[in-house]
């Protein structure tokens, strides 16, 4: 069976559990909230049942179905009574939370785990542990107590190298109780000698004093509110009830900050008591509230000392575990006042999680492999009837199932992205749970089935419903509507809104602009709006709508990269609204278009989307022949004709085409663009993809040579890779392909060196490539001098000196006009 | 980022609740690019409160009935989209009532 590799910290207060994965220590996280930690705390709620956060904050309104620190009373014949007169007792209580954990572990069944316990725990206490550990359905449960949990944790992080006999003293201020323990650790043997502890002694009771001896007084200062402790303690004032949950978080907030700083301000708003205030409150000040509290620990602390006949010198360093210990004062006063090493050096709150799953991947586990497969249930052979909306308008939808074969069990149903979690409930034969959705998304949901002793027995994953996206009532939109964009020297579609998303739908979308505009210039930005398939040509899509934004209609010049705010609007029957905004300019345009819209497109702008298909089509028309692929080659060269066609009768008679003349020839050029996207799509995009992984590869040998920023500009363009590159989007993949190449250059241009390849590739040009040669051949002499002496930093500006030399610089971007839009 | 997140979103509401238009239009700016990133930004305020909303951490301020609503959101709900799959970034910290 290999080692147990699952460590767990069942907590007072807050639970957690670790896994031993290829020599390293992962703290696994919840699910639902993706946090490292669990509430201990189980509430039952009629047939529901809540482990966790969601039980803890019905800990204070709803008491009596809500348990916490039960740990306290492991071992003792405590029994709480819960609904329908049932009763429930620790140890069951216990393992609800443990079965929580064991849900942190998405890859791997947990059977057998290390459980952490108080170094005070008695044999009882102990074996009621074990006990709710079988009773979550693990096999194989091992003991380890807290501190020495702590201390390996250490130990281990550390890499200490421990050869002499050493003494540790642990000091575990959590958020309910505080342990001191002292520990013996002898050759990686480690031993609790002692320990000492308060059980309702803990950092909540911190916060309630900050807020009593601190807020509240510098609130009544300045507000003249009066007996304000007394109000948020009284549970029928419900304004003033409402104000302490308010201001304790606030207080918890100030706790963590000052943790960090000497001072900082409290930001007080809250509009029933007519608050709106901030507060400067000091380390200082905090510490005259933790002093009497870390006094109470000193002392318990010192006693434990005292009690086994030691001094404080005896011991190497003192561990700190819990929450608590994060604050700087207990830090600083436990050093001054024993003069030992506090160590810090990993987080206090998952310190005994950490020790305890470096205990697990270290302890073989004694169970026998052969009994692994024993009694699991098939989920094939499991009968049940499962029904759910795929596609809905509302926030709730109903999943429901039937079980003939299971009579009673539990069921749980969550959201994927952590958003939902119905907990766990009870049911017989049948069930149905409204589940809440996120607007305007697949909201994926996860069912679980259980019998009543909680062992599983059927789960389906990727329970899919969606938002939004199609509904029988509403209208969907049959196809992509994108707008046309500038890259480089093409342009290509930018999705603002989706197929089959339900109208009336509204999009701001920001832009900038590509290029500079003069006012009272002919020259023009072009919005231009199509519906059809993002990823494919421009101008193989249907035009919806088109705006040109002239230098002549200006009164102030747009400058290149500069702001456009473009708020996109389709009313359910399908009229489309443009409000355009300049705001370097302050100048607004607004438009509609309707469904009868049929293109009142520049005829320039019609001849750059040929030029464009024609560009596609002689770059695949050589590739072909190359390829000897003449079947395309001869649709190709037949499209390749009708372009010109097109592109013939536009440039001769510009202005005197008729309107449905000139609408029987967008629709020609649309269809004649579309069937050359079509036969070169497939290649296109894998062509793409290769070039893409190409790129991605090269560059991943120069990484040690990544600064911060480049780091970050790599992972902004690879972020979502998956999804691009699944996309179909040949525009797309290639423009996340030049980002690459750039970041490529500038990786090259970083490097001195790279100057002498620089020079030398100038250096190979015909002298009828350059303007003024005779400036550039005394500048050649010069720097042939300079890198014969490695003199690098002058051959980098003779470098950039020739460059403007160079003939026919941009020339190409010159001819491209585009949209002036990015 | 969150951190960001949630500085811009109390800036957004205390324009709002001073009638502070000047800005209104920078703040749908900055809320457009965070979308862009990949985060969903939700705020809870007037939502009916259920047990079994993960995405919440209410402090209740009184016994819960069937009209217990979030009256006063401390930080908004986050998502975050990677690879296509969204994951709850920040639970809303609220009071409910």
């Amino acid at each position: 069976m290999g080692n147990i590799n699952f460590g767990i910290d069942l907590g007072t207060t807050n639970s957690g559990i670790g896994h031993y994965e290829n020599g390293k220590v992962v703290l696994l996280k919840n699910p639902v909230g993706f946090k490292e930690t669990l509430p201990s705390v189980v509430a039952y709620k009629s047939e529901r049942i809540l482990i966790g956060d969601k039980a803890n904050e019905q800990l204070l309104s709803n008491p009596g179905s809500v348990f916490s620190s039960f740990k306290r009373k492991m071992g003792t014949s405590e029994v709480y009574s819960i609904a329908n007169e049932q009763e429930t007792y620790p140890v069951e209580l216990s393992s609800l939370v443990l079965k929580e954990l064991y849900n942190f572990s998405l890859n791997e069944k947990v059977e057998t785990a290390v459980i952490t316990i108080p170094a005070s725990f008695d044999t009882i206490q102990s074996n009621a542990t074990k006990e709710a550990g079988y009773r979550s359905g693990l096999r194989e449960v091992v003991l380890l107590q807290e501190p020495i949990a702590a201390c390996l944790a250490y130990s281990n992080e550390n890499d200490l190298n421990i050869t002499e006999q050493k003494k540790w003293l642990v000091y575990d201020f959590g958020g309910g109780t505080f342990d001191a323990a002292i520990v013996n650790i002898n050759e990686r043997e480690l031993k609790v000698i002692d320990n000492k502890g308060n059980n309702f002694l803990g950092g909540v009771d911190l916060d309630l004093q900050l807020l009593a001896k601190i807020i509240i007084p510098k609130l009544t200062e300045k507000t003249g509110l009066t007996d304000i402790w007394n109000q948020i303690n009284n549970r029928e004032n419900l304004p003033y009830q409402k104000l302490g949950k308010y201001l304790l978080y606030q207080t918890e907030e100030l706790k963590k900050e000052l943790s960090l700083k000497e001072e900082a301000w409290i930001e007080l708003s809250f509009s029933e008591f007519d608050l709106d205030l901030e507060l400067k409150i000091t380390r200082d000040e905090i510490n005259e509230v933790i002093a009497p509290i870390f006094e109470d620990s000193f002392e318990l602390l010192q006693g434990l000392i005292k009690e086994n006949h030691f001094q404080f010198s005896d011991f190497e360093r003192i561990i700190l575990v819990g929450g608590t210990t994060y604050i700087p004062y207990i830090r600083t006063e436990l050093n001054k006042r024993t003069g030992l090493v506090i160590d810090n050096t990993i987080d206090p709150t998952t310190a005994v999680i950490i020790g305890a799953t470096y205990y697990a991947g270290n302890k073989m586990s004694a169970l026998n492999a052969v009994e692994e497969n024993t009694e699991t249930p098939s989920q094939e052979t499991f009968n049940i009837t499962l029904s759910a909306e795929s596609q809905t308008q509302d926030l709730e939808e109903l999943i429901a199932f039937k079980t003939p074969d299971l009579p009673e069990g539990y069921y749980r149903i969550r959201r994927n992205d952590g958003g939902f979690d119905s907990g766990e409930v009870a049911f017989k034969n049948q069930a149905s749970e409204f589940v809440s959705l996120l607007a305007k998304q697949v909201n994926y949901f996860t069912l679980t089935i259980t019998d009543l002793e909680r062992k599983q027995l059927y789960t389906k994953d990727n329970i899919a419903i969606s938002h939004g996206f199609y509904n029988v009532d509403g209208q969907p939109l049959p196809n992509d509507i994108c707008i046309e964009l500038d890259a480089d020297d093409e342009t290509y579609l930018e999705l603002i809104f989706k197929k089959n998303t339900i109208l009336p739908l509204k999009k701001m979308v920001y832009k900038t602009f590509s290029k500079s505009i003069a006012k009272g210039s002919d020259d023009k930005i072009i919005i231009n709006i199509v519906e059809g398939k993002v990823g494919t040509m421009p101008g193989a899509n249907l035009n919806i709508g088109y705006v040109e934004i002239k230098g002549k209609d200006l009164e102030d010049d747009l400058i290149r990269g500069t702001d456009i705010e473009m708020n996109f609007k389709i009313s359910e029957s399908r009229d489309l609204t443009v409000e355009i905004y300049i705001p370097s300019a302050d100048h607004e345009i607004t438009k509609t278009f309707n469904p009868q819209y049929q293109g009142d497109v520049d005829n320039g702008k019609i001849l750059n989307e040929l030029n464009q298909g024609l560009d596609v089509i002689h770059e695949q028309i050589a590739l072909n022949e190359h390829n000897e692929d003449y079947v395309l080659l001869g649709k190709l060269n037949k499209i390749k004709l009708e372009l010109e066609d097109i592109k013939g009768s536009i440039m001769l008679a510009v202005d005197e085409i008729l309107t449905v003349n000139k609408f029987q020839l967008l629709e020609k050029k649309r269809r004649l663009l579309y069937e050359v996207d079509r036969l070169v799509f497939l290649r296109d995009v894998s062509y793409e993809m290769e070039e893409y992984n190409y790129q991605k590869e090269t560059i991943l040998k120069q990484e040690e040579e990544f600064s911060p920023t480049m780091r970050n500009e790599f992972n902004t363009i690879t972020k979502d890779e998956k999804i691009f590159l699944q996309s179909g989007d040949k525009f797309l993949i290639r423009r996340k392909r030049k980002a690459l190449e750039k970041l490529s250059q500038t990786l090259f241009f970083n490097s001195d060196e790279s100057y002498y390849h620089i020079f030398f590739s100038l250096r190979m040009m015909e002298p009828s490539e350059f303007n003024n040669y005779s400036k550039v051949k005394r500048l050649f002499e010069q720097g042939e001098i300079v890198a014969e002496k490695n003199e690098i930093k002058k051959l980098k500006s003779i470098c950039y000196l020739i460059y403007p030399y160079i003939k026919d610089q941009g020339k190409d971007r010159e001819k491209f006009s585009g949209t002036g839009l990015k | 980022m969150l951190t960001i997140i949630n500085q811009i979103w109390e800036i957004s509401n205390k324009s709002e609740s001073n009638s502070y238009d000047a800005i209104a239009r920078n703040i749908r700016r900055i809320n457009s690019e965070i979308e862009d990133m990949g985060y969903t930004v939700i705020d809870p305020i007037n939502r009916l409160y259920k047990e079994t909303d993960a995405d919440i951490e209410a402090n209740i301020a009184t016994a819960l009935h069937s009209n217990s609503k979030v009256v006063k959101v401390l930080k908004p709900i986050i998502y975050q989209n990677e690879n296509g799959q969204n994951q709850l970034a920040q639970k809303g910290i609220v009071i409910v009532e």
